[in-house]
């Protein structure tokens, strides 16, 4: 009978505190939904940040570097050092029977609980940031393969500029973009090449292919006589 | 018992986070991570010992090797992914900045260059005495670039006039260019620079990093 008693005991000391650690759990993931930072208790979020940061500061021409080095460790102290110790060491003297069986617990949900909510939402988290990393990756290489076209477009479209500027007995077509061609140390380069599609007397387009998008391209209409440019974009580079 | 574990395991992780410090934060987390690995691996071994059964034991481990993994992957994607972020942030100022460049530096230069060739072959002068008569302010050495804000840090410089030849040489103060050791026009290395040529044959530019 009294061994029933105990038992009965054990069930429900043990479903209170179940219920006390998954409250903690429910607590710390509505925190972090509310404070809009899904993942407080990562350590890796927190550096990401901070190196964003960087990025943004470089962006802005300024070279402070940004605050958070204690938060980093912070969160990993407490995610990887003092949480899971304490779900280590809580289970360990539950396990043992020494010590004060509640407080061994406590340190089993405590612990266990930071320790769960860093680690096991790592896995989906991982999967997602690859797919993100993949998809970036794609779109970033033809940015800067759109980017390299359209600083040879331009250089080219000031050499055509020239020439229309210049008298024929300078080489230039004097007023004129008849008789125009692209030098060849500006027509090919490393990534891509640019040709002309339409020459006329007050107008030229040029037309800019990437290497590494061979089906896609960068078209430069030049006006002549007032010098306005404009781009057209095809394919990959359609962004 | 406990507390010497907590703290040990504070002290070193907090010592490998410390000791490997440089300018990039991912170096001190990096460190301090492979510490707080070691710690739970030790951690675990101790206090999965008897009277744990050999099946709780390799469940544990098995659990633990599990979120090891999925915390490996998390962090390490997330350094990829916030270096490439910052990258690519800077690699986008940099593109805006020669944009601005190419746009800025080419058209004073065509300026004096029309106004050059509009002028009778026999009165035309020099490029230098026509850029100095448009520009007599713009000595050489000057930056004649007004910042279109307090961020911008472009500077465009007269680098040299003569009779055949006025050179600009734009140069950012701030933003990286491609090669971080390339000298840059005021002394400084590795910033955003090119160079707007103005000859006889026409106007010429150079992106130089």
């Amino acid at each position: 009978m009294n061994q029933k008693t105990e038992a009965n005991k054990g069930g429900v000391r043990r479903l209170l505190f179940g219920s006390l650690g998954s409250l903690l759990l429910l607590a710390a993931f509505y925190y972090s939904w509310v404070s809009g930072h899904p993942a407080s208790f990562y350590p890796w979020v927190i550096a990401a940040r901070i190196t964003i940061q960087e990025g943004l500061n470089g962006w802005s021409g300024w070279s402070t570097v940004p605050a958070g080095r204690f938060d980093v460790l912070s969160a990993l102290l407490i995610g990887f050092v003092v949480c899971p110790a304490l779900f280590f060491l809580g289970w360990r003297s539950l396990r043992t029977g020494r010590g004060s069986r509640m407080a061994a617990m406590l340190l089993l949900i405590i612990g266990g609980a930071v320790t769960v909510s860093v680690s096991v939402p790592s896995f989906p988290d991982a999967l997602r940031s690859r797919k993100r990393m993949v998809e970036e990756k794609e779109q970033r290489a033809a940015w800067n393969a759109k980017d390299n076209l359209m600083q040879a477009l331009n250089i080219v479209a000031l050499d055509a500029q020239s020439y229309w500027v210049l008298p024929p007995a300078k080489g230039g077509g004097n007023n004129s973009f008849e008789g125009y061609r692209i030098p060849e140390h500006l027509g090919s380069h490393g990534t891509g090449r640019v040709a002309i599609v339409k020459l006329g007397t007050g107008e030229l387009r040029l037309r800019g292919w990437s290497t590494a998008y061979p089906e896609s391209s960068v078209l430069l209409e030049l006006d002549g006589v007032g010098n306005r440019y404009s781009f057209s974009y095809e394919g990959a580079f359609r962004l | 018992m406990g507390t010497v574990w907590i703290i040990g395991g504070i002290a070193a992780v907090a010592a490998s986070f410390f000791l490997s410090g440089g300018d990039d934060i991912w170096q001190s987390l990096d460190a301090a991570g492979i510490a707080a690995a070691l710690y739970l691996v030790v951690l675990a071994g101790f206090t999965m010992r008897k009277p744990f059964r050999f099946r709780t034991r390799l469940f544990t481990w098995c659990i633990l090797l599990l979120a090891g993994t999925g915390v490996y992957l998390d962090w390490s994607g997330m350094s990829e992914t916030a270096h490439r972020q910052k990258e690519s942030l800077l690699r986008i100022r940099g593109t805006v900045s020669r944009s601005i460049m190419l746009n800025e530096m080419p058209a004073p230069l065509m300026k004096v260059l029309r106004s050059y060739c509009d002028q009778p072959a026999k009165k035309r002068g020099t490029l230098g005495k026509a850029f100095q008569a448009m520009y007599p302010a713009d000595s050489v050495g000057k930056n004649i670039h007004t910042p279109f804000d307090q961020q911008d840090n472009l500077k465009i410089v007269v680098a040299s006039v003569s009779d055949t030849e006025v050179v600009l040489v734009g140069q950012e103060t701030a933003i990286a260019g491609i090669d971080v050791y390339k000298k840059n026009f005021d002394g400084r290395a590795g910033m955003v620079q090119a160079r707007a040529v103005l000859t006889e044959r026409g106007v010429r530019y150079e992106p130089e990093n």
